[in-house]
């Protein structure tokens, strides 16, 4: 199905005149509404009044915090509890009678639970204002989300937990130097896990639990650092790898030719795969996996420690009963880029025991090489451009890392480039000219 | 009315108990509290969600004090028993990690120790929030105070209960900060 959004749109609004005049009968309708997905393009009038209710939740919440923190020398103590409790009221009626009365309102949901979200942040901002309350931006964030999550098991709006993931990764910066090492991520995030509705054929998942979705993938890496990075014996390479493998996994089985918006998982699996091998392409990072090895991590045996090395263990673990998934489904791409993952962890392995760290960078380099080799052969195989440049952008992107970092001349370097370019031109032009493209991974 | 409902009519309950608790948690200690006096030095930066603050750093957290019975671990809870002179000013008796059951103290947080016999303490209170306008001129009016060399004092006037304790205000001389800061707008 490759018709226009627009022509899905005059179809849509066509169908119900060419029943009423018989021009088609209702089952014809209905396999054409089936053929051109016209169920989801939606109902315009209520992304409105989404778009609309969430822009204004925001808006009216957000100027709420800043009036507050405006600190008005003109309330007393005892008003400004009632401004305080009063307007989280006001935005808990709200909310209460969008669920009681329009449970089915997504804009009405949607707007309460945002709205209700940014109050509790002005309720407690202005507590904390009018009793000077100690505490860092962390604590003050803890306590806002610690009141806000639980939102989502009662109040079926999805922004709450985008807002609570975007939320998540500042709290664990914030409060990484503190005694939970950023622990309490993982229970912000944890918490949202159920709005993230992971229910197979990305077609059927919404625009809100896309969001949501997206918020998880661009969150997770950076809110998991200040536990996972800062731990002796390197436990970031295994879970990185973990969750990349993991991140392809949930594409192949959620996203499955779906278009660029709605495949987070497969974008991020990618990306997080060619970042973390090219990154072990270099032995100055193989050489620091090394220096804090497991001696040391040994030596200083602690729970953040050993909490490190159990998510590395859970990423992984979930990456192998995906890989069976994917193996089932016979996406080669996919396997490629996880195949590369698993790769990861044996450097990881190697490293432990004391193999140089130049001779793994070089290896790495090796197992980039073949990654976009083996994309670009797949992409060539299945006449699809868009895995072919993939495959293509991978090679360039391991070119320039190799062409900076080495001594060769410029000659060498120049020619390898216009060798590239080149390839990128033949392969785009020889693609153009078939008839059908496959399916990217 | 469906079983949804009452869970966020609970949680509802929950989220405005949860704040109205804070609010009668420091009202009962502003009210109740012993006022005692601590040497204060404010600088003025800002705060995203809660507005400008003149943040407070304390003589009392500098200075090494007496440890009474075991260590407490370190930014664990520890309580600073305090003594007043005649002029309400506070000043550390010794800190120990179990919580007396009477007299005036203070609920902390352990720092770094010096010897087995010392420790340094961490007060729970370092933010006095103001109105935006006002905070940058208080922070001047600190600074132009302290320039002076007739040994005035400046003292942040907590309100201490049960270990629980309140800013009620921030002084430059004797004069409450807000004052000080309007006169020298």
């Amino acid at each position: 199905m490759n018709a226009s959004r627009s022509f899905r749109e005059w179809l849509r609004d066509e169908l119900p005149g060419l029943v009423k005049n018989e021009v088609l009968d209702v089952a014809s309708a209905e396999r054409l509404t089936h053929h051109y997905a016209l169920h989801e393009l939606g109902d315009r009038t209520a992304l409105r009044k989404l778009v609309l209710a969430l822009l204004g939740s925001f808006l009216v919440g957000a100027g709420v915090i800043l009036l507050f923190a405006h600190n008005w020398d003109e309330l007393s103590r005892p008003m400004r509890a009632v401004v305080s409790l009063g307007q989280l009221a006001l935005a808990q009626a709200f909310a209460g009678y969008v669920l009681w009365r329009h449970p089915r309102s997504s804009a009405g949901l949607e707007g309460g639970g945002a709205l209700l979200t940014l109050s509790i942040g002005a309720a407690i901002g202005l507590i904390a204002q009018t009793y000077h309350l100690d505490g860092e931006l962390g604590d003050f964030m803890l306590a806002w989300i610690a009141l806000a999550a639980p939102l989502l098991y009662v109040l079926p709006a999805r922004i709450v937990a985008t807002l609570v993931l975007a939320a998540a990764p500042v709290l664990a910066y914030e409060r990484a130097h503190d005694l939970d090492h950023g622990f309490v991520y993982w229970i912000a995030a944890a918490s949202v896990l159920p709005a993230l509705e992971l229910r197979e054929h990305a077609r059927s998942v919404d625009g809100l639990t896309l969001l949501g979705r997206w918020a998880f993938v661009l969150t997770l890496p950076i809110g998991a650092a200040p536990l996972i990075v800062e731990q002796s014996g390197g436990p970031w390479l295994p879970f990185y790898a973990g969750l990349a493998a993991s991140c392809v996994g949930l594409g192949v089985l959620l996203e499955n030719s779906a278009s660029f918006p709605r495949r987070p998982f497969s974008i991020a699996g990618g990306l997080g795969t060619v970042v973390l091998t090219l990154v072990l392409s270099y032995d100055e990072i193989v050489d620091e996996v090394l220096t804090t090895g497991p001696s040391l991590y040994a030596d200083r045996a602690s729970w953040p420690g050993l909490a490190a090395f159990g998510f590395a263990l859970l990423t992984l673990a979930i990456a192998g009963a995906l890989a069976l998934r994917v193996l089932r489904a016979r996406d080669y791409a996919a396997l490629a880029l996880i195949a590369c993952d698993a790769f990861a962890v044996a450097v990881y392995g190697l490293a432990r025991a004391h193999i140089a760290p130049e001779a793994l960078a070089i290896v790495c380099s090796v197992a980039l090489l073949a990654l976009g080799s083996a994309l670009l052969t797949f992409g060539l195989r299945g006449h699809s451009a868009s895995l072919s440049n993939k495959g293509l952008a991978v090679l360039a992107l391991l070119f320039v890392a190799r062409f900076f970092d080495t001594e060769l001349s410029f000659v060498a370097r120049g020619l390898g480039f216009v060798t590239l370019g080149i390839a990128f031109l033949v392969v785009n032009v020889l693609l153009s000219r078939r008839p059908k493209e496959g399916s990217a991974p | 009315m469906s079983s949804r409902v009452l869970a966020f009519a609970a949680l509802c309950l929950l989220q405005l108990g949860a704040a109205a608790s804070g609010i009668a948690t420091h009202e009962r200690t502003l009210s109740k509290g012993t006022p005692i006096l601590l040497a204060v030095a404010p600088v003025d930066p800002a705060d995203p969600f809660r507005g400008r603050y003149v943040s407070l750093s304390f003589d009392l957290e500098q200075a090494n004090h007496r440890l009474q019975g075991p260590a407490p671990r370190f930014d664990e809870p520890a309580y600073v028993v305090l003594e007043l002179d005649a002029q309400g000013v506070a000043t550390v008796q010794h800190v120990t990690a179990t919580k007396p059951k009477a007299g005036l103290y203070l609920r902390a947080q352990s720092g770094w120790q010096e010897s087995d016999t010392t420790i340094h303490v961490s007060l729970p209170f370092d933010r006095y929030y103001m109105n935006e306008t006002l905070a940058p001129a208080a922070e001047a009016a600190y600074r132009k105070a302290i320039a002076r060399t007739d040994g005035i004092k400046n003292y942040a006037r907590v309100r201490v209960l049960e270990g629980r304790s309140v800013i009620e205000a921030v002084l430059l001389d004797g004069v409450p900060i807000e004052q000080a800061a309007r006169l020298n707008k």
